[in-house]
């Protein structure tokens, strides 16, 4: 449990960041939404003293940081930034080696450690663990900067726009692994993003900050549907908001009985896919297949119905 | 091979036979001699001066080397900031002392000899040094440096760590301005009877030997353009191992 408690952050007269009181939930993904200059990156450096507040406290399950020698508290904490922020000059496994390293685990355990969370983000350690950053794509590069975070085991992860220089399609594979790995290690991760659509795919709650204040913190349901403020409302986008909505579902949870022919859809996949092919194959309802067999169906009048504003 | 490294290595081979041998040279330097002048300098073995120029240059680098890159660590951390400004000054008060003036005020300190020398290859090496560490110290990629503090090293373990391996090629192009300043500059430490090869170039000059003051100053050149060259390749080597070739070196 990260609680953050009445924290103020001023530079020469400038309030960055301006009473934020927000608790954030052990094993849970809290995203940290606003524009540039909104200081949701300062709140989140904050977290592992990169930065100190001018007023208030920061306690991580329940113990004050600021009686923490900051470089102790920081490898206890993973840390992925945008640009991933390697070391150019040493290698894929050096890198990711860094912390425990400098923990002083023994070779033996450091070296195992590299092997499995190269294998973890689908990287050969054979074919990668000596090769320089450089030598590696965006995507790779990316995700061994979040395995370096990752390599002690950190139960708290920080993520500054950790998606910002990937293109989509990479990105929308890196945000899978995310959430794969979150709920294989019951990490809590604190990311910030200025990309809602990235906030409400990955977040258990999204904290939204404007001119350094908190705004409003809630599940991304809850945001979607009763925005706290027009700045809220305007960051979701109010065309998107139907379709936000139905992001968050998946085709599982709402199958009906039933019988149609046609091209299925995976019960995997979420509402708004389901309601885009339903919208463009022009069929009133679509056939659902759940580990190759046709289970039920799901239909546009069910989808329409999901997608009005809750009550 | 490349062409350039062809050349330099036929070079480098003639400079080795040249010390080693001077008198295989003796008709082409006597084309520049009159009066039955000697062709080959004969007040002592090229190759020893040589080598004791070499070791004056080499001694005075490695202590403007350890002496600058050292300050620049030290006004570069928190606590060595206020500094910044005065080690600046001192550096640049270092650089526009002419040689012959710092030889001339330390020659009643120090007698005649290498000593003077020293001192003023020493201060004359500081400031690119200098400079160029503070470049390379200042200048690093800053998600690098965030990553460094992120992961929860100490300051003197980013310095070791990161901060100095990748600012060791700008490092090094200062020490290479540094030597080869240096080459040149200390001929002039034979003027305090410091036994560099400007012994031979002025040796040459009071006997209007022209043959002299091309071997002095053929050995010395020579020297200085191989030097920098493999300076340069080192460095270009660190770079490209380091992915940071596009950074811009001085």
């Amino acid at each position: 449990m990260i609680e953050i408690d009445d924290i103020t952050k001023t530079y020469t007269g400038t309030t960055v960041v301006d009473r934020v009181t927000l608790a954030i939930q052990p094993r849970s993904i809290c995203v940290i939404v606003g524009t540039s200059g909104s200081g949701k990156t300062t709140l989140m450096r904050m977290i592992n003293k990169l930065v100190t507040p001018t007023s208030g406290h920061i306690r991580i399950d329940r113990e004050d940081i600021a009686g923490i020698p900051a470089y102790e508290l920081r490898r206890r904490i993973g840390y992925a930034i945008q640009g991933h922020g390697l070391f150019p000059h040493r290698t894929v496994g050096q890198n990711i080696a860094t912390v425990p390293k400098l923990l002083g685990w023994d070779k033996k355990k450091t070296a195992d450690r590299v092997d499995e969370l190269l294998s973890l983000f689908q990287l050969d350690p054979a074919q990668f663990r000596d090769r320089l950053p450089h030598e590696l794509s965006g995507g790779q590069q990316q995700r061994v900067g979040v395995a370096r975070a990752l390599a002690a085991s950190p139960n708290i992860l920080l993520m500054d726009e950790p998606y910002g220089a990937l293109d989509p399609v990479i990105r929308a594979k890196a945000q899978e692994d995310l959430l794969a790995i979150q709920r294989k290690f019951g990490t809590t991760v604190v990311l910030v993003t200025h990309d809602m659509e990235e906030a409400i795919h990955l977040g258990d709650t999204i904290a939204v900050m404007d001119k350094g204040k908190l705004l409003q913190c809630a599940k991304p349901a809850e945001i979607i549907a009763n925005p706290a403020t027009p700045f809220v409302a305007e960051l979701i986008g109010t065309s998107e908001r139907p379709f936000r909505l139905l992001s968050l579902a998946k085709v599982s949870d709402h199958i009906e009985p039933g019988e149609v022919t046609g091209e299925p859809i995976e019960a995997s996949a979420s509402l708004r896919d389901a309601y885009a092919e339903l919208l463009w194959s022009g069929r009133p309802s679509l056939p659902v297949r759940r580990d190759g067999q046709i289970v039920g169906q799901v239909t546009l009048n069910a989808l329409s119905r999901l997608a009005a504003r809750p009550q | 091979m490349k062409p350039g490294n062809l050349i330099r290595l036929a070079v480098f081979a003639l400079l080795i036979l040249f010390l080693a041998k001077p008198e295989l040279f003796a008709g082409f330097f006597s084309l520049f001699t009159k009066n039955s002048q000697p062709a080959i300098y004969n007040q002592g073995s090229l190759l020893d001066i040589t080598l004791n120029h070499l070791a004056i240059v080499l001694a005075a680098t490695v202590a403007s080397t350890i002496i600058a890159v050292g300050l620049a660590v030290i006004v570069t951390r928190p606590f060595g900031a206020e500094f910044l400004p005065l080690s600046r000054s001192l550096a640049n008060v270092g650089q526009t002392f002419p040689p012959v003036a710092v030889l001339a005020l330390a020659v009643p300190m120090l007698g005649f000899g290498t000593a003077p020398t020293l001192v003023a290859l020493f201060l004359y090496g500081l400031l690119p040094i200098f400079e160029n560490t503070l470049t390379g110290l200042t200048n690093l990629p800053p998600a690098v440096t965030d990553a460094a503090k992120g992961v929860g090293m100490t300051g003197w373990q980013r310095l070791i760590k990161v901060e100095l391996p990748l600012a060791l090629p700008v490092i090094l192009a200062g020490i290479r301005l540094s030597t080869v300043i240096s080459l040149a500059t200390a001929t002039i430490g034979s003027t305090v009877a410091a036994r560099t090869l400007g012994e031979v170039i002025i040796a040459g000059l009071l006997s209007s030997n022209t043959a002299f003051v091309l071997q002095g100053g053929l050995i010395v050149g020579v020297l200085a353009v191989l030097i920098y060259d493999a300076l340069s390749a080192l460095e270009r080597y660190l770079m490209a191992r380091t992915g940071q070739l596009g950074r811009a070196a001085a």
